[in-house]
């Protein structure tokens, strides 16, 4: 195990991104824990969701069991926070949807919003005790110690060739999609294209400008399939939640048709947009040879 | 007057094609673990007097499922349990004698709110949250009017388990 600072630059430069993330992760514990912002905590959880997913790309050039370790430990965090995220997500645009309602049309709408809050406060009290308990700070502690003494492979990547295999496959799976993709069908690639951006934003100052436009066109995509997956869980939350009696029908049926429609819009935006994505991506990595 | 509050099972989804949303079926799935969780129920609750069910197709086939469990009852129609307004099903239960079992099959949000008001918990509905084919049992030993006592609220996944051991 080397104990001195590698000297392997791709190594380094992928340390380095894990830092900055694991410093985001800490600058937004505090305000997460508060909850007045949900901000926060949706910036907490995107730093899990990266340090994972930087792991994940740069996962070759480390030994296998060090990255699996991390990576399920800060998918445990990221479940916890996930739970909250959904909550919150759903609260801001349910109230928005009942406020815009008629008051005789709202029914058992303000019932629906105080067990949102409800669900909210108890996965609220969830994230809370994942936090105080010792296995939080242990990941902490075990990224760090980690971070400092790496267990690297033996082979050595480059990381624009991951890159580029990661758009290889998200096109892939774009290709595949059928004409009326579903909602696994468009998660499926929402993940995919988040693994291609951030494989990408490892490498960005070697891939250049037009690197830099992939990123940003990934980033565009990355919105509207999240906004797609935002209607999904609205979507889910209503089924469970609302399911019966006139007024609870006649609400359940305006609220899914707005997260229908939701959905339906992305669905459009995403075919619309991904040909450029596709296009910026075979420019930005089209030197690296296919694997 | 005891209550159990039956949630429907699982059905198909609200905007299957074709399926109106009053007709909308229990999934498959939904059938054969609810038959699981109606003998749960059956063991832990005992027979009801009466086993009233919203008019919608899900509520009805699950009353089913569980008046098979039960033995011996018969589902009735309670067009109250169709709608949203407690106080329509308190006035409803009223009917039924102080010393009657009575069970219900509904809906979300309906039931937990009926289930916070029997319990005098009135805004405490949200706490109450059934999971579709779950259950509570309420002691009323004053009729629907007066707070009753919880004795259980119980998810699917426990009725299963007590229905397979």
């Amino acid at each position: 195990m080397p104990t001195n600072p590698p000297t392997n630059p791709n190594v380094r430069h992928v340390l380095a991104a894990l830092h900055a993330q694991l410093e985001a992760l800490g600058a937004h514990e505090l305000g997460t824990r508060a909850g007045r912002d949900p901000e926060e905590l949706h910036q907490m959880r995107v730093a899990v969701r990266r340090l994972r997913a930087i792991l994940r790309a740069a996962r070759s050039l480390f030994e296998r069991k060090w990255v699996r370790e991390l990576r399920s430990e800060l998918d445990w965090l990221s479940a916890a926070l996930g739970r909250v995220r959904d909550l919150d997500v759903a609260r801001v645009c349910l109230a928005g949807e009942v406020a815009a309602l008629e008051p005789a049309e709202r029914g058992p709408a303000p019932r629906l919003l105080r067990r949102l809050d409800a669900d909210r406060a108890r996965a609220r009290d969830a994230l809370r005790v994942a936090l105080d308990s010792p296995r939080y700070p242990k990941l902490l502690t075990r990224l760090r110690t980690s971070m400092a003494r790496p267990r690297l492979s033996a082979s050595d990547v480059s990381l624009v060739d991951v890159a580029a295999a990661e758009f290889r496959k998200l096109r892939r799976a774009a290709k595949a999609l059928p004409g009326h993709p579903d909602a696994d069908d468009l998660h499926e690639i929402r993940i995919k294209v988040k693994r291609a951006r951030y494989a990408a934003e490892l490498v960005a100052g070697a891939a250049g400008q037009r690197g830099a436009r992939f990123i940003e066109q990934a980033k565009a995509l990355q919105d509207i399939l999240g906004e797609h997956q935002d209607a999904v869980v609205i979507e889910e939350y209503l089924h469970e939640n609302v399911d019966g009696g006139e007024a609870a029908q006649a609400l359940g049926k305006h609220l899914l048709k707005r997260q229908r429609k939701r959905r339906k819009k992305a669905r459009g935006a995403f075919f619309e947009e991904w040909p450029k994505l596709e296009r910026r991506g075979r420019k930005a990595w089209s030197a690296t040879p296919a694997t | 007057m005891k209550i159990l509050l039956i949630r429907h099972a699982p059905a198909v989804r609200n905007g299957t094609s074709g399926v109106r949303d009053h007709d909308r079926p229990l999934t498959r799935r939904g059938r054969v673990h609810f038959r699981a969780a109606a003998r749960g129920l059956a063991r832990i609750a005992g027979r009801p007097d009466v086993l009233l069910t919203s008019p919608l197709t899900r509520a009805r086939a699950t009353a089913e499922i569980a008046a098979a469990a039960f033995r011996r009852v018969t589902p009735r129609i309670e067009p109250a349990l169709g709608q949203d307004d407690v106080d329509v099903l308190v006035t409803a239960l009223k009917k039924y004698r102080p010393d009657a079992t009575v069970a219900l099959v509904g809906h979300e949000p309906t039931l937990s709110a009926l289930l916070g008001h029997l319990l005098g918990m009135h805004q405490a509905d949200d706490r109450f949250a059934f999971k579709k084919g779950g259950a509570a049992l309420v002691h009323l030993p004053e009729g629907p009017s007066v707070p009753g006592q919880l004795r259980w609220f119980v998810k699917p996944r426990i009725l299963r388990a007590l229905g397979s051991s």
